[in-house]
């Protein structure tokens, strides 16, 4: 006889094996290309060296960590590079090329393969790398050049006020709405990190995920919509409620955040109405962030906490086995 | 304590638990009583050295003004909006050469770890003489810096002691520390308080 | 047991952070940088060695039913001393540790050895008992803080070798100041704990 009650029964969605972790990641990687061509037309080519540098540090320091650990390479499913281009995207353009070749240093060793490399890992490597660059280096991480401003290809960057500019989420925290005008912030010729501030470049590279249905559009559709209505709801300093919103949604790493990395297989829940309850979370989290914080962008904080509670999600959303929970029920009384 | 069963008898918890403590009470109080005014002294050196950096070669008469943060609001001090005023646990007024000179506050405004106690210097002519954190509980490496950044501090200097004064932030004219707006805040609070009550001495 | 048994017993088999992992607290916070360290560490052990020495003298004398009541005002009274004592002698010291100088007071080493050893046995081996883990304490905070100082600011024994120590160059521009943040004390905690895990683990193996 087997013993039933030692068989965990659970309906599907089952734990999800990535059958095919390479493919999916290069799509990722097509998908963040538009926002890196943005990025280069923006802030210029040293843009592309920041990024080209940080994903060769990913995927060094995981190979690295393989071979003095003995363990078979892992760099060929390409997640280093996505950790890369991601962490890449989260540095203003101005800061040292060292700084986000540590700080993927940090994102691979620290945060992802101590943990037991990609699927293990409980927080997102490439945000937790963020993190720990914000409290490392704050003056690096919160340089901001204006869009056009020529830079040293290689070279260290001193930010003189004429080349330095108000990022459109700082001026949002102060209560008013950004100089610039809603075409910029969807174009992204704002001050940002690399990565954030077209608005079109990610809604693209979003769109084509959706349709190789590498995402699906639970997450980012919750989270943003989040922001938007309480934004609409709770304009600040006087301003109308829907520039406000549109301001809001437009600006920061929402987009970038929600669509590339509060999407992440691995640490955010797999059941669809987990990932609604985790959108609504890292909304909510952002505008408290934004409005109530101390530092103007909150989307990378908000991701982080939800990341370690998207396993207790996964665990309340589980869908029952029809009848199961009711007996289960019985046998307490 | 293995032998459960010696007289424990209520009086006896209460004798020796009382004993202990007396010992214990005499011992702090002989201790206090050396160190007290040892104590005592290093604040007055630290506070003497501060005063000196800021007023060089002056002499101070201490006018035993200590005033809790409301007394200083009842006192006419109004800061930026937003901002309330710092406590004041001492007012130095300078003389050089037996010319005016200013004065000297101690006041202690509330930082990211606590109450902060800093010296500002506010010369004759309006402006900030100067400013130095003698004490304080902030965050090693980020608040800190208020203390150990010789740079930082050396920006009061020279500022109109209007008592207006605030951080870039919030539209000033002061450089808040990376990732350390609050204890920026509580500084130029500080710097603010110092000015603002020195006026009312007129 | 003889003295070297007590150090050994205290710094390596039994270190009170990294075998037991007790007083973290006061380990993550004052461990940022080796003057800090060896402060707080000596102080610790003073008060250790004092508690553990008057506990044991008093263990016949002090009633089961209050004995943590007695512990605390005895151990109370070494700390504020210590206290006093480094405020009026050492005053850059005292106001580096701060609060976590008279917060000596709950560590929970030093309630833990009175409770666990003093209580129980003579007076010397008890005074050997609080050196082996004092310094054991320190030992730990020691290794954190050189770690921890010269990542997170750039130096090594700033304080101790002249008022800035031996600068790095190019760390102490931009060092990576989280690791004088408290997340940087746990992560450099979990470090030296795997380290210490693996190093035991090898040794029982063979």
């Amino acid at each position: 006889m087997y013993d039933l009650s030692k068989v965990v029964v659970t309906s599907s969605p089952h734990i999800k094996a990535a059958d095919d972790t390479r493919s999916l990641m290069a799509d990722v990687c097509l998908a963040l290309l538009p926002a890196l061509v943005v990025a280069v037309i923006t802030f210029g080519p040293r843009a592309l060296v920041l990024t080209v540098a940080t994903v060769i540090s990913c995927v060094f320091f995981e190979w690295l960590y393989n071979k003095l650990l003995h363990k078979p390479t892992s760099i060929g499913d390409l997640s280093a590079v996505v950790t890369g281009i991601l962490l890449a995207f989260n540095v203003p353009v101005s800061a040292p090329i060292w700084m986000p070749v540590i700080g993927g240093a940090f994102s691979v060793i620290i945060v992802k393969m101590l943990f037991g490399g990609i699927g293990k890992n409980f927080m997102n490597p490439a945000l937790a790398g963020r993190a720990f660059m914000m409290a490392s280096w704050p003056a690096f991480m919160t340089t901001w050049t204006r869009p056009g401003v020529e830079l040293p290809l290689f070279g260290n960057v001193t930010v003189t006020d004429a080349m330095s500019t108000a990022t459109p989420l700082a001026q949002l925290k102060t209560g008013a709405l950004p100089d610039a005008n809603v075409l910029d912030l969807f174009l992204g010729q704002t001050g940002g990190v690399i990565g954030e501030t077209s608005v079109l470049a990610l809604l693209l590279g979003g769109a084509y995920l959706v349709w190789r249905k590498v995402i699906t559009i639970n997450i980012p559709v919750a989270y943003i919509l989040t922001v938007a209505v309480l934004t609409f709801l709770f304009p600040l300093g006087g301003q109308g409620h829907f520039e406000w919103m549109i301001s809001q949604v437009l600006s920061g790493g929402l987009m970038l955040g929600a669509i590339f990395m509060a999407t992440d297989y691995v640490t955010s829940p797999v059941t669809p109405k987990g990932q609604v309850i985790f959108g609504i979370g890292c909304g909510l989290l952002t505008v408290f962030i934004r409005y109530f914080g101390g530092l103007p962008e909150g989307v990378s904080y908000s991701i982080l906490l939800m990341n370690t509670l998207a396993w207790v999600i996964d665990k309340k959303t589980h869908p029952r086995k029809f009848g199961y929970e009711l007996d289960k029920k019985k046998e307490a009384k | 304590m293995s032998e459960a069963n010696k007289g424990e008898s209520i009086a006896r918890l209460i004798v020796v638990l009382g004993l202990i403590t007396f010992i214990c009470a005499l011992l702090l109080g002989f201790v206090n009583q050396i160190t007290a005014p040892l104590i005592e002294q290093n604040d007055i050196d630290t506070r003497n050295a501060a005063m000196e950096e800021i007023i060089p070669g002056a002499s101070f008469e201490d006018l035993g003004i200590t005033l809790s943060a409301e007394d200083v609001a009842a006192a006419g001090v109004t800061l930026p909006a937003g901002r309330t005023a710092a406590a004041i646990s001492g007012v130095y007024k300078a003389t050089v050469d037996g010319q005016d000179a200013g004065y000297c506050v101690q006041v202690n405004p509330k930082g990211f770890g606590g109450e902060m106690t800093l010296i500002v210097g506010i010369s004759t002519d309006g402006t900030v003489a100067g400013a130095k954190v003698t004490a304080h509980g902030e965050t090693a490496g980020l608040g800190a810096k208020a203390q150990t950044d010789p740079e930082w501090i050396t920006q009061f200097a020279g500022q109109p002691a209007d008592g207006q004064l605030q951080v870039n932030k919030d539209g000033g004219t002061i450089n808040a520390i990376t990732g350390s707006t609050i204890t920026s805040r509580a500084v130029t609070d500080g710097v603010n308080t110092a000015a603002a009550y020195v006026a009312t001495l007129g | 047991m003889k003295l070297t048994e007590h150090l050994k017993t205290g710094v390596l088999l039994d270190n009170p952070v990294f075998m037991q992992t007790i007083g973290l607290c006061p380990t993550l916070a004052t461990s940022t940088s080796l003057s800090n360290a060896i402060g707080m560490g000596i102080a610790a052990t003073v008060v250790l060695i004092c508690s553990n020495v008057v506990i044991s003298l008093l263990r016949k004398f002090i009633p089961d039913k209050i004995r943590i009541a007695a512990f605390i005002s005895i151990i109370a009274t070494f700390v504020t001393v210590i206290d006093l004592l480094l405020q009026a002698y050492i005053p850059s010291l005292a106001s580096s540790l701060g609060l976590f100088l008279p917060l000596i007071v709950v560590n929970c080493i030093i309630l833990g050895r009175a409770e666990a050893y003093a209580s129980k046995n003579a007076v010397l081996p008890s005074a050997m008992d609080g050196l082996g883990m004092g310094l054991g304490f320190t030992f730990a905070l020691v290794l954190m803080g050189i770690v921890r100082e010269l990542l997170g600011a750039g130096t090594i024994a700033a304080g101790i070798i002249g008022d800035k120590g031996i600068q790095i160059p190019g760390l102490v521009d931009n060092p990576a100041t989280m690791m004088i943040l408290p997340a940087g004390g746990f992560l450099v905690m979990g470090f030296i704990l795997a380290a210490i895990q693996k190093i035991m683990s090898g040794k029982e193996g063979k």
